[in-house]
């Protein structure tokens, strides 16, 4: 589509500027998109097998707590473990993947699992809670890549959409303004010399 | 960096065993209950890394698919007690399709 723009050397000459910049940008942001889409395309296959795995580890994990509840009762299980001295916190750390924020999470632990009275709680809940500690490391880890995963794809879609614009619709809007202006032009040029030799004809004729 | 909590939202049966290893166990009883416990912390963000079981989480796609757009908390859908429902296989080609335009683990 032609832009709304008087057919002017003026203009012509802030066209071209404006179109050598829209090019520079799309080149810029194609390149920006293909290094995201390489991030993204790693972090899918990892996340896939991440995913399965640990899956796959906390659903033994559940069954083990769940025979541990069994065993010793429903109450006495959830009383031992209502009352943790272990701390497990998650240092979140910020990264810029392409200019994209995305949070890293490590999980750090201080005490004791086993913080019930022995006595009293079935040797099952000791190994589900093994399991689980086991598999709540790399629970942390899916997290962290999932939600790089998430925004990494939120900036790809954006980007797309940006490179299309420029590649669809401005860039190509941009040279056909540029087209009908020189167009106007060189016909300006051309109607003012048939003028010019008309009127010298006429002058011509009356001396 | 910042120190911040792991939760867990899910039925209370299986929620807090977790509790044991520190992480903040929320159990619901029902959607609504959900719905509210996780929009609840996912406005506080107290909490890094919220896992939702996916018992839970198929009730409730609208608020978690909102919540992948920001930085934080990290909301992750995780199988319940009784067994994987690939929900959270699902929630990954969803974000394939929209980067991509096209699923490219062929999950369904």
């Amino acid at each position: 589509m032609k832009l709304a723009v008087n057919p002017t050397r003026m203009e012509l000459l802030r066209l071209r500027k404006r179109l050598v910049l829209a090019r520079r940008g799309h080149k810029l942001l194609k390149d920006k998109q293909d290094e995201l889409m390489k991030r993204f395309m790693g972090l899918v296959h990892q996340i896939k097998d991440l995913r399965l795995s640990v899956e796959h580890e906390l659903e033994e994990a559940w069954k083990r707590f769940l025979i541990a509840r069994a065993v010793g009762g429903a109450e006495i299980v959830e009383g031992a473990v209502s009352m943790p001295t272990r701390k497990t916190c998650v240092e979140v750390r910020k990264q810029q993947i392409m200019n994209v924020a995305v949070p890293e999470f490590k999980l750090s632990t201080e005490g004791k699992i086993a913080s019930y009275g022995l006595a009293t709680t079935p040797a099952e809940l000791d190994t589900a809670l093994v399991a689980m500690e086991r598999v709540l490391g790399r629970m942390v880890e899916l997290a962290s890549k999932e939600k790089a995963l998430e925004l990494i794809g939120d900036e790809i879609e954006r980007t797309r959409r940006r490179v299309n614009a420029l590649e669809y619709v401005l860039i190509p809007s941009l040279e056909e303004t540029i087209r009908y202006i020189s167009m106007k032009l060189s016909e300006m040029e051309r109607g003012n010399l048939t003028r010019l030799m008309r009127v010298k004809e006429i002058v011509r004729g009356r001396t | 960096m910042l120190n911040k909590q792991l939760a867990l939202v899910g039925e209370k049966a299986t929620v807090v065993a977790f509790e044991g290893l520190g992480v903040d166990a929320f159990p619901v009883e029902s959607a609504d209950d959900a719905r509210k416990v996780i929009a609840r912390l996912i406005r506080k963000k107290e909490h890094a890394v919220i896992f939702v079981t996916e018992d839970v989480g198929k009730e409730i796609g609208d608020i978690i698919a909102e919540s992948s757009k920001q930085y934080e908390p990290s909301v992750v859908l995780v199988p319940s007690s009784a067994g994987s429902q690939k929900i959270g296989l699902r929630k990954l080609s969803q974000v394939l399709k929209r980067a991509l335009g096209t699923d490219i683990l062929k999950i369904e």
